[in-house]
């Protein structure tokens, strides 16, 4: 008798901790119609990093290098070979010690290793590099190395977003022309094929193994590689740009030695912040951001990401045909609470992130269905379609932070009337399922080299092998909207908004919430220098040197 | 002269389980001479083997414990030795064979190792001297020495009893204890054991405790006999007097209960009842609610032994009350 | 012996094959686009359709069935890794050891701290000491391999500062990485040991050992233990699945770049050839863990061994 009261003691105490444990880990699901009110902080939503402080040393002021930074990944390389350079972590660490052509800046072309360019004709162009380009293992760069850099990455297979790209050929030693499929008038058309495809030896290739041990000619060299633990940089002297005035500041070696360690639990990098062992993360969740407040050793960043979570409508769906129902969708949605729900991320008030040059700040002030939550709106506009509280599905993909997303989106329609059952898929899954009927609702995480890039995988019906754009939209008037905003003469202000308020009109889409960077580091780097905004360059910080 | 090698005077063992207490031998005394055979007759569970185990104190502690009484070696009390000085006299001086042949053995060691192992104990001995000595006591127990490298499990039950037997008098123990060496065996075995056992015995000059339930093996084998029921002796006395003159109830009951070759009958006589709870004795003497002849005076208090004739004594308050022996066997046949 | 082992190695190349059976035909059903995950969501539809077909992932069943099957064992060429761009080979035989040596190790000491724990528990069986051990083995199983791990990173890493909190280098690296793998372990272990030799403690010939005057340690060691060995070989042998299963966090929370990590990734990454080299290398790796198991029964007890050979003696009566 005794031993049985014990036991259901202790039975009781063991589901009682189990409660509360459940109970603090989560955040409110967003279960009520109003934002949580004071219940937590709502999230950090920018921070300025501390100024440099002009009194000390720093390695703006002399040709000093600071000795050695180790830099928190949070995915794999995977491999250091040339192509697909964006996939897992490779954007965060080719860019040191490979170079392209020329440099992606807000749209436009910085030549690095071209030396200039010439537009011979419509279809035509002609580049010449620079006649001293001597890579890591001392050959020399010529233009049949850069023919073959072309011709390798286009045998990958991993040439993508290179539809404008037809042909290349060398004219001199020094001098190649590129052929075009169609005049170049799009913003952005030859992001990757002249700003991230890399150009090295065709010697260096043959003998050696870039997986593992790549020669480019960067800043940078590889000095160390284990695939899955970490890579180290060692900044190389004999850098082949002599003249000082063609080195823009995103191929600079202002440290020694960068070393990147992978580690993919952000709770591990918070720890190996705080014990020394690395000295940045930008993988920093929410919540510890307070523990290094205040912290003399630790100096904080906050800035938006270009990941944007979009919500788009199945266009021949049951329901989701019908106009009103997709306003009632997205009227329902308070993008504020989303953002508290979900931690690490922030509210979306325009089609769009913040984090882009091409977004426009105007788009804010307009009240739309994204920066504005009215759940009776919503309910009036559901009154005027034939839905009739049967379920709808919403589908995503199965990781973690585009889960919570789905699950509070849900509380949301649930709360105006509309019945929805969530189906979460494998990344790599998610193709079969969005090219086929059954879905209404899903959730995208986008991002890209500009905003109008960011839409291109919704809005462009070129992209997709059955002639319709995402969600089987077929509209002229869009596909026309988009192309015009993208062709260099009319790339702009103007032709963006146009297309945005189209979009919004016809309502083919919302945004629920943007990423965001959570970057924390050592103070002793004094100013952080971020590729095209999201990716740091170790090399092109500046460090303090006292 | 006091051949007086064993002996054993009050003692008493119970085994705890949970909130019980199993009385398992309630005040038993007894000694033996040396070179002598002490019979303990009894029921299964009656508590012969916990008295075995008691003497060389290898009693499962947990639930086994020794809560009173005496036990002298040639004078000298075992149940006041540290276990130190019990681990000399275990293999050395008192030796233990049991029941069952076919768990006595370490089923992932050689025999021949076994053997070594008690030997290398208690002389100092080098490994192939031991050897020599184990094989020689193999042959002794009529076992090729060949079979030295053999494991138990190549050996029938009989042959595994004999390993235990070459196994215990290895040492030349003074003192064998016996518990139920034969029961596990077939009748044909049993004899060349029992055999075995005698002439080694006889060779060695050791003294020995058959525990037994079977009064023809105990015929056959034993100098004197003590019957014991419910952790008590009942009757004690030389093989002659209790199997000629059996004077307690119980003792008279299980000889009725032997079938008989001379006589016709139909049907065996048992004895009445069962054992008692041992968590439970009854007051009195232990065997009234069995017993025919049992009266109120039977019910309460410690019977004490009476005695009989010289040498034979009897726990029972009616002990010598029968004018003969066919008296009794009327009144224990149920005639009466 | 000799033919039962050969006849085990023949068994071992069957399952082999069986094993790269399964595990091809289930990739090729599973669903999912090896070249949608290389390429990204970013790429066209037309640019992912174009390296599908320059994978080989659209020819029949049995054609990529025959190519694999020829490639694997009979030019023993375990393909190029889509993902990390070289031969799985290379990725695998750099990543082996960091494995193997966790794995090992952490059977080695699930086996050792498992059998002292057991045996303590086990021969002081109602007493508190019993209850003590066993309450510690309750909360070493239920507690999660990667919250333990995490903890201990937090003390050693963090608050104390002794140990680094991931990757690899020297041997300091790996210690929190076998301890974290070994616990549960040890956990089952001791409670296996500890009711195997519950089961022995009441043998007779346990008794006989005490009554030729054996002490007690030896008791222990020399009948005890042995007798209750081989339940104990079992849990250790299929205790083995448990650590390679467990690799995978292990790995994932320690950043260390072994096998677990990359079928893990390649999994994701939907990439075949190195997923079906993994999974083929787990199997044999199993496969002769379980070899070694099973001979050791025959080490332990002669009765098996004598199941083994053929020569078998007669008893003789």
């Amino acid at each position: 008798m005794k031993k049985r009261f014990v036991s259901l003691l202790l039975a009781l105490c063991l589901i009682l901790t189990l409660a509360a444990c459940g109970g603090s880990k989560g955040k409110p699901t967003g279960d009520s119609s109003e934002p949580p009110a004071n219940e937590s902080p709502s999230p950090v939503q920018e921070v300025t990093p501390p100024p440099v402080d002009t009194a000390r040393r720093t390695t703006a002021d002399t040709d000093e290098r600071y000795p050695k930074v180790v830099i928190g990944l949070n995915s794999d390389p995977q491999n250091l070979s040339p192509f697909d350079p964006n996939a897992a972590s490779k954007p965060y660490i080719f860019f040191e010690f490979y170079e392209c052509l020329f440099d992606l800046e807000n749209n436009e072309y910085i030549p690095v290793m071209a030396e200039s360019f010439e537009h011979i004709d419509d279809l035509h162009t002609q580049v010449k590099i620079y006649d001293y380009i001597y890579d890591h293992a001392g050959n020399h760069i010529t233009a049949d190395d850069v023919v073959f850099s072309y011709q390798t990455l286009l045998d990958s297979g991993f040439a993508i977003k290179y539809s404008a790209f037809a042909d290349i050929k060398k004219v001199d030693d020094y001098t190649v022309e590129f052929t075009w499929n169609y005049p170049l008038d799009s913003v952005g058309v030859l992001e990757f094929p002249w700003c991230r495809t890399f150009i090295f030896s065709q010697k260096a290739y043959e003998e050696g193994n870039f997986a593992t041990n790549p020669v480019g000619t960067g800043p940078y060299k590889v000095t160390h590689f284990t695939s899955g633990s970490k890579v180290v940089l060692e900044a190389v002297d004999n850098y082949w740009q002599k003249d000082e005035s063609k080195i823009s500041d995103r191929h600079k070696a202002k440290v020694q030695t960068i070393e990147y360690t992978i580690n993919t639990e952000a709770a591990q990098h918070v720890i190996a912040l705080k014990s020394g062992a690395i000295d940045f993360s930008q993988v920093v969740p929410d919540e510890n951001l307070k523990d290094f407040e205040g912290n003399e050793d630790f100096s904080i960043y906050v800035t938006p990401a270009s990941r944007t979570f979009f919500m788009t409508p199945n266009v021949e769906g049951a329901f989701t045909s019908d106009i009103n129902f997709r306003k009632a969708v997205f009227y329902a949605i308070d993008n504020e609470a989303l953002a508290t729900a979900t931690g690490g991320t922030v509210a979306a008030k325009a089609l769009g992130s913040g984090f882009f040059s091409d977004y426009q700040k105007s788009w804010e002030d307009e009240k739309t269905y994204i920066n504005t939550y009215d759940p009776e709106l919503a309910k009036e506009l559901l009154k005027q379609t034939s839905y009739n509280g049967e379920t709808i599905m919403i589908l995503t993909s199965n990781a973690e932070l585009h889960k919570n997303i789905a699950t509070v989106v849900q509380n949301f329609l649930t709360n105006v009337g509309i019945n929805s059952d969530l189906t979460l898929v494998e990344p790599a899954q998610l193709g079969n399922y969005t090219t086929q009927e059954g879905w209404d609702l899903f959730i995208h995480d986008l991002g890209g080299g500009s905003q109008l890039g960011a839409w291109n995988r919704v809005f462009n019906r070129d992209e997709f092998a059955n002639g319709k754009a995402f969600g089987f939209i077929y509209d002229d008037t869009l596909q026309n909207l988009y192309k015009d905003a993208l062709k260099v003469a009319n790339y702009g202000p103007e032709s963006i908004t146009e297309l945005h308020n189209y979009v919004l009109e016809n309502a083919y889409a919302t945004t629920l919430v943007c990423g965001k960077l959570n970057m924390v580091y050592n103070s002793d780097i004094a100013n952080i220098f971020l590729r095209e905004g999201a990716y740091l360059l170790p090399g092109s910080c500046d460090y303090y040197l006292d | 002269m006091d051949n007086t090698f064993l002996s054993v005077k009050d003692l008493e063992v119970i085994y705890t389980s949970g909130k019980k207490i199993v009385r398992a031998v309630n005040g038993v005394s007894f000694s033996l001479q040396r070179g002598e055979t002490l019979a303990l007759v009894g029921e299964t569970g009656a508590g012969k083997t916990s008295i075995a185990k008691a003497i060389m104190r290898i009693l499962p502690n947990p639930p086994g414990k020794i809560v009173g009484g005496v036990v002298e070696l040639e004078g000298e009390n075992l149940l006041e030795k540290s276990e130190a000085e019990m681990l000399e006299i275990r293999g050395e001086r008192i030796a233990m064979i049991f029941q069952d042949p076919m768990t006595a053995l370490n089923p992932l060691m050689t025999v021949g190792d076994q053997i070594v192992e008690g030997l290398r104990l208690h002389n100092d001995l080098t490994f192939a001297e031991a050897k020599k000595r184990a094989e020689e006591m193999l042959e002794q127990v009529g076992i090729p020495a060949v079979r030295f490298v053999e494991y138990p499990f190549e050996f029938s039950g009989g042959m595994r009893q004999r390993v235990v037997i070459a196994m215990a008098l290895a040492c030349n123990p003074d003192l064998l204890l016996a518990d139920e060496p034969t029961t596990a065996l077939d009748v044909t075995i049993q004899a060349q054991v029992l055999n075995l056992i005698k002439s080694l015995r006889q060779k060695y000059g050791t003294s020995m405790i058959l525990i037994s339930h079977d009064l023809g093996v105990v015929a056959q084998t034993c100098d004197s006999v003590a019957i014991v029921y419910a952790g008590q002796i009942m009757e004690y006395g030389t093989k002659r007097h209790v199997f000629k003159n059996p004077c307690h109830p119980y003792t008279r009951g299980l000889f009725n209960s032997l079938p008989s070759m001379n006589s016709d009958s139909d049907r065996l006589k048992p004895i009445e009842g069962t054992l008692p709870d041992p968590t439970n004795l009854p007051d009195g003497c232990p065997f009234h609610p069995r017993c025919p002849r049992a009266t109120q005076e039977c019910k309460i208090g410690v019977i004490e032994p009476v005695k009989v004739e010289p040498g034979h004594i009897c726990r029972c308050i009616h002990a010598g009350a029968e004018k003969s022996v066919e008296d009794s066997k009327r009144i224990h046949s149920g005639e009466v | 012996m000799a033919e039962y082992i050969l006849k085990r190695c023949l068994a071992l190349i069957i399952i082999v094959f069986a094993t790269a059976f399964i595990i091809f035909t289930i990739l090729y059903f599973t669903p999912g686009d090896p070249a949608r995950a290389l390429l990204g969501a970013s790429a066209s539809d037309a640019e992912v359709a174009a390296m599908n077909e320059a994978l080989g992932v659209n020819r029949p069943y049995l054609v990529q069935l025959g190519d694999f099957f020829y490639d694997t064992f009979i030019r023993f060429d375990f393909g190029e890794s889509w993902v990390y761009g070289r031969p799985v080979y290379e990725e695998l035989a750099a990543r082996l050891p960091r494995t193997v040596l966790i794995g090992l190790s952490a059977m080695v000491l699930n086996l050792f701290f498992g059998l002292l724990l057991g045996i303590f528990a086990g021969t002081h069986g109602s007493k508190w000491q019993d209850s003590l051990t066993m309450a510690i083995a309750m909360v070493f199983i239920s507690c999660p391999d990667f919250w333990v791990a995490l903890m201990m990173i937090v003390l050693f890493s963090l608050k104390l500062g002794w140990l680094p909190p991931y990757g690899i280098g020297g041997p300091e690296y790996y210690i929190m990485p076998i301890i974290c793998a070994s616990l549960g372990g040890i956990a089952v272990n001791a409670r296996q040991t500890r009711s195997s030799i519950l089961e022995v403690y009441r043998e007779d010939y346990i008794t006989t050992a005490r009554s030729k005057g054996q002490r007690e340690s030896v008791v222990v060691r020399r009948h005890m233990l042995p007798n209750a060995l081989m339940p104990i070989i079992t849990t250790i042998g299929t205790g083995f699945s448990r650590i390679v299963a467990g690799s995978a966090v292990i790995e994932t929370v320690f950043s260390i770049p072994g096998v677990g990590t990359y079928m893990l990734s390649a999994i994701n990454g939907r990439d075949y050839p190195a997923v079906r080299a993994s999974v083929l290398f787990f199997a044999v790796f199993t496969c002769i863990v379980m070899l070694v198991v099973d001979l050791m029964y025959a080490f332990v007890d002669p009765r098996i061994k004598a199941q083994y050979s053929r020569v078998r003696r007669a008893k003789v009566q």
